[in-house]
């Protein structure tokens, strides 16, 4: 079964626990503004753009299926998006790390060979496979036949997952799962919408389902300045994951701009946010540890 | 944990003038060049150290408990002259000559201030054992019944070398004396009565530990001490083995700590200052980078090179051999992260998890601690002539050199380039960098002064090996690169018997302070040097593994596979440098598979190839000789002269471009993460190779805090269990790194493991700096 995927991080420390293999796939139906992962939200390949590696010695042009080099005489000597049709033959071409596609397909089965080459890492670390995106769930029956053919091996299980998905469509993921990493964004509703594009009614709603399931969860929240981190957000959201009995812990992760530049290498728009300072971080981390939640900052 | 006193002390290090000099060395040993010359050499030998030692200044320094400095002072410009020129006196002659003097002298940097009549080179270990269990006296007791044996010998060379071990034993002896008696001056000067208790137990113990077996930890210590100032600052015999210090010490710790007359703390601290003290000796110098300004003036016989002290590890029987001291040493390295001296672990499958956890612990924070794997050395030392009960007791001096400390002989070493033998067998034998192509007039390929230093520095030419237009397959390139390789064996062995011939002669008596402290050596009236010792061993450093393997998946896939290209015509573009096809060098070098990223095909080059390797250097060695050579994969920093020699290769590395270095990948060439370059390195043959650093740079974010902890020591303990046999790290950022080049005085204490060896990385040279900082980055 195929998935596309954006990219397959090995020796991966920061989606779970241990030594793991988070594998991100593309395709999100979020479009939050500070998406530090921009190249996973369509559900296309893309090209990224690296131009300061560019020589401009115009090999891309030339291998360009759209006849790019024909028409103009061969004048353009890079890479222009404006012709672009994303075929991938001008990345294959370029000989200076310039241009890459991003998003391929990519076979379940081979997810799990790459996965089995760390097996003993896992063991030794506590590790594991985590698919993360994107959302993972918007491929779940690519998702059940990898985590089906990894549980059976004694892999552990991570699915890294914003639940903004039909629960009755994936519920059945959570049997083959063992740890779900839940981004949380914010409560309030209205300041959701604004900055995600959706709604988080039925994300919010999911997740009490989900901390009924015989899994556990860790909760991931971006605390990005003058959007969520406030105290009372904070408190709200301790106040929602009281009843969850199988919450390991909230990490809170400060708002970074990697994003921004991997939007430009796509030739995106992206707006700039700001960073918590430390005692920010630590005060609303205070609001978890306050009604008895484990939180670390990230 | 550390004391105030020794911070302070290690502050003021880091800014010590590189330019201060144990000027007193040089000034008796000139002194006494006439006194002595009409003895034999042996006896000559002796009667310098203790002419040496008998006058250089014994002072001890403020709360110190382990004393035996050296005097430092500026020298001044007309003493340096007369220092510098030293060298020029005593070694500008023939080289035919050197050899006749030295046989072999690791670099041309070792010859300096080395007389010729007075000279070790170091690179060995010795029985530090027996000199604890037994003391100075019964070395000296065993010399002289060994005299007595041969009274009626009419080898006068046996005699006499008996004769100078005594002299020496006796000088040593004498100048621990002369310590005791400047402790006993202090104490009358001492106001404080802590501190005069403290200088009568020292006092005692140096008088105790001039000729008996020490009684106690801190007498062990000091009289370690002791030795290596003797052997390293008067003697140049430095890089020293210590050999299995946990283990000898062991027995010391207990018992005081039964007796009740130590506490756990007190022996911290007393190894504490016996890292202090290895360090306090060093000069501010990165010996590595020659070119730099202070090795440029140093007038030191062994200015940084490291000692090596062996922690952890089996016991004979395949019994855990951690134990508390094995804790107290690598808390010692950790709290002090200094370059000196350099700590090895043995790991071994179900190595205690507190000690292993503390040892991952220490690495991430720098500090000098590199790990091998018991599970892969002790089997391989075997395949080389070690015995099984003596593998179990291996250790290392540097860089990485496998060694039994107090039985075998001291550092030989051939730096084995493996990618000289690729480009001979694409060319026929013939070198394209090569004037001299007649392979049959090849008489002595190794010129005189590559078998003295063991580096391959000439574009040697090979054997007639099969054309490429008629190569078939990748067996037939593989085999006519193992004919190249046993073609290259060949001639070294032929030549260095040759020299080893003449060498016995010339060599016969010629003492070197560690043939005073070996096991055969005086029993047998023989210098370890004349094959005194039980074994013999030249390092054959294998160097460019990574180079020759991205070759071969090159040549496979193009040529083999894809058919894009033929053999020949790849060969034409190799030695055109790639100037008829830079976009065919840009692919290789840029888009291709390489070593290090765990990809099945390419990694099965790495076996093949070590193989070979390993099965020629077998083919090389008989029972008939005395030295065997025994193959680690390893560098050190040589791998920049290596490629200096060598033609384009098909990985897309141009001419003369550099080689890649000791077990790593080619530079940057490992991007798929921490585990699939571990994957990928331990498929390597290791129950066949017996030493070699494998550097990684890990980015700081990847390690930190207490999962960061579990990751390394996952990661490490995974790669051990897959038989990988070493790790070092450096955990350190590129942006710190780029940063500390700018700002060198705010990063003074920055130590790296650069190769065999750690090194402050601001006293480095701008070229090694620049190499660590393109190393890739674990995130």
């Amino acid at each position: 079964m195929l998935g596309l995927i954006s990219r397959i991080q090995r020796f991966s420390v920061s989606d779970g626990p241990g030594i793991r293999t988070t594998v991100f796939v593309k395709g999100c139906n979020l479009r939050c503004m500070w998406c530090h992962n921009p190249e996973t939200q369509n559900t296309k390949p893309e090209m990224m753009f690296y131009e300061q590696n560019c020589v401009s010695c115009g090999k891309c042009v030339k291998a360009c299926s759209t006849s790019l080099g024909d028409t103009t005489d061969n004048k353009i000597k890079r890479f222009d998006r404006n012709y672009c049709d994303i075929s991938g033959a001008c990345a294959d071409s370029c000989l200076h790390g310039a241009l890459e596609l991003i998003g391929r397909d990519i076979d379940s089965d081979e997810i799990v060979d790459i996965a089995l080459k760390d097996l003993k890492y896992y063991k030794n670390s506590g590790g594991g496979l985590t698919i993360s995106g994107g959302e993972a769930l918007l491929q779940k029956e690519w998702v059940k036949d990898i985590f089906t053919k990894t549980k059976e091996k004694g892999i552990h299980n991570a699915l890294d997952t914003a639940l903004n998905v039909k629960w009755d469509e994936v519920k059945d993921i959570f049997q083959v799962t063992d740890l779900v990493l839940l981004d949380l964004k914010c409560m309030d509703d209205t300041v959701h919408q604004y900055y995600t594009g959706v709604s988080n009614e039925q994300i919010l709603d999911n997740a009490q389902k989900l901390s009924r399931e015989d899994v556990d969860i860790i909760v991931r929240i971006p605390v990005i300045m003058g959007v969520n981190d406030t105290h009372a957000n904070m408190s709200a959201t301790a106040t929602f994951l009281n009843s969850f009995r199988r919450l390991k812990q909230v990490e809170l992760l400060p708002y970074h701009s990697f994003g921004m530049e991997k939007s430009r290498y796509l030739g995106k728009e992206s707006r700039v946010f700001e960073t918590p300072t430390n005692e920010r971080m630590t005060a609303l981390k205070d609001c978890f540890t306050k009604k008895n939640i484990k939180a670390i900052i990230v | 944990m550390v004391s105030e006193g020794i911070k302070n002390k290690i502050e003021q290090w880091f800014d010590k003038d590189y330019r201060l000099t144990f000027y007193e060395r040089i000034q008796y040993l000139i002194e006494s060049e006439p006194l002595f010359e009409e003895l034999s050499y042996a006896p000559r030998y002796g009667k310098t150290l203790e002419y040496i030692l008998k006058n250089i200044s014994v002072f001890i320094q403020p709360e110190e408990k382990l004393i035996g400095s050296v005097k430092e002072v500026l020298p001044t410009d007309e003493e340096y002259k007369i220092g510098a020129a030293l060298t020029d006196n005593w070694w500008n002659i023939p080289l035919e000559e050197v050899q006749e003097k030295i046989s072999w002298f690791y670099s041309y940097g070792w010859l300096k201030r080395r007389a010729p009549w007075f000279y070790s080179f170091g690179h060995i270990g010795l029985l530090w054992e027996d000199m604890l269990t037994k003391g100075l006296g019964e070395f000296k007791q065993k010399a002289e019944i060994s005299l007595q044996q041969i009274k009626e010998t009419d080898d006068m060379s046996k005699t006499e070398f008996l004769e100078g071990a005594i002299i020496c034993y006796d000088a040593i002896s004498q100048f621990i004396l002369r310590y005791a008696e400047c402790v006993g001056g202090e104490i009358e000067k001492c106001s404080s009565e802590t501190r005069k208790n403290e200088l009568r137990r020292m006092e005692d113990a140096c008088r105790h530990i001039s000729y008996n077996a020490p009684r106690n930890l801190y007498e062990a210590l000091q009289l370690l001490w002791f030795i290596t100032l003797v052997f390293m600052k008067v003697a140049g015999c430095g890089v020293l083995d210590y050999g299995r210090m946990d283990q000898y010490l062991y027995p010391f710790f207990k018992a005081d700590i039964e007796k009740g007359i130590l506490t756990r703390k007190e022996a911290l601290n007393l190894i504490i200052e016996f890292f202090y003290k290895n360090n306090e000796i060093m000069a501010p110098t990165d010996h590595m980078s020659q070119e730099n300004e202070a090795v440029l003036y140093s007038l030191e016989v062994a200015y940084d090179d490291p000692n090596y002290i062996i922690i952890g590890g089996l016991l004979e029987g395949h019994k855990p051999g951690v134990n508390e001291v094995s804790h107290l040493f690598i808390e010692a390295a950790h709290a002090l992260k200094l370059r000196n001296p350099f700590v090895v672990v043995r790991y071994y499958d179900g190595i205690e998890d507190a000690f292993w956890y503390k040892v991952c612990d220490a690495m991430r924070d720098n500090a000098t601690i590199v790990i091998y794997n018991d599970m892969t050395m002790i089997e391989a030392l075997q395949k080389y002539g070690i015995e099984k009960s003596d593998a179990y007791e291996y250790g290392f001096y540097g860089c990485n050199d496998p060694h039994i400390a107090g039985k075998q002989s001291g550092l030989r070493q051939l730096w084995f380039n493996l990618a000289l033998p690729l480009v001979l067998a694409l060319n026929e034998g013939k070198n394209p960098l090569s004037q001299d192509n007649n392979q049959e007039s090849n008489e002595s390929l190794y010129t005189l002064e590559d078998r003295m230093i063991g580096l391959m520095t000439q574009s040697y030419s090979g054997t007639k090996t099969m054309p490429v237009k008629e190569m078939k397959s990748m067996d037939d390139l593989l085999n006519a690169y193992r004919m190249q390789v046993r073609f290259l064996l060949e001639k070294y062995r032929e030549a260095i018997e040759k020299d080893f011939a003449m060498e016995k002669k010339w060599n016969k008596g010629r003492i070197r302070i560690e043939d005073c402290f070996l096991e055969g050596t005086i029993e047998d009236q023989i210098t370890w040097n004349d094959g005194g010792t039980k074994y013999h061993h030249i390092i054959a450093q294998a160097s460019g593994l990574a180079t020759v393997v991205d070759s071969a998946a090159a040549v496979k896939k193009l040529v083999f596979d894809e058919k894009s290209i033929t053999l020949e015509e790849l060969v034409d573009t190799l030695n055109n440098n790639y100037q008829n096809n830079p976009n065919l060098q840009m692919k290789l070098k840029n888009k291709s598979e390489k070593f290090g990223n765990d990809i099945e095909w390419v990694d099965a080059f790495a076996v093949q190839i070590v193989n070979i390797y390993c099965d020629e250097i077998e083919r090389v060695n008989k029972k008939e000789y005395t030295y065997s050579l025994i193959p680690t994969l390893s560098s050190d920093r040589a791998f920049t002269t290596m490629g200096e020699i060598i033609d384009a290769t098909p990985d897309g590395r141009g001419k003369c471009d550099i080689i890649s270095e000791n077990q790593s990948p080619s530079l940057g060439a490992d991007q798929n993460g921490l585990t699939a370059l571990l994957n990928s390195v331990s498929k390597i043959p290791f129950n066949r190779i017996t030493g070699g650093p494998l550097n990684i740079r890990i980015h700081p974010s990847a390690v930190k805090g207490e999962k960061g902890l579990e990751v390394l020591q996952a990661a490490f303990k995974t790669f051990f269990e897959d038989r990988g046999l070493q790790v070092q790290i450096n955990v350190v950022s590129k942006e710190d790194l780029l940063e500390a080049q700018k700002r060198p005085e705010k990063y003074k204490n920055l130590c790296v493991r650069v190769t065999g060896y750690s090194a402050y990385f601001v006293q480095m040279g701008k070229k090694a700096q620049d190499e660590l900082i393109s190393r890739t980055e674990m995130h």
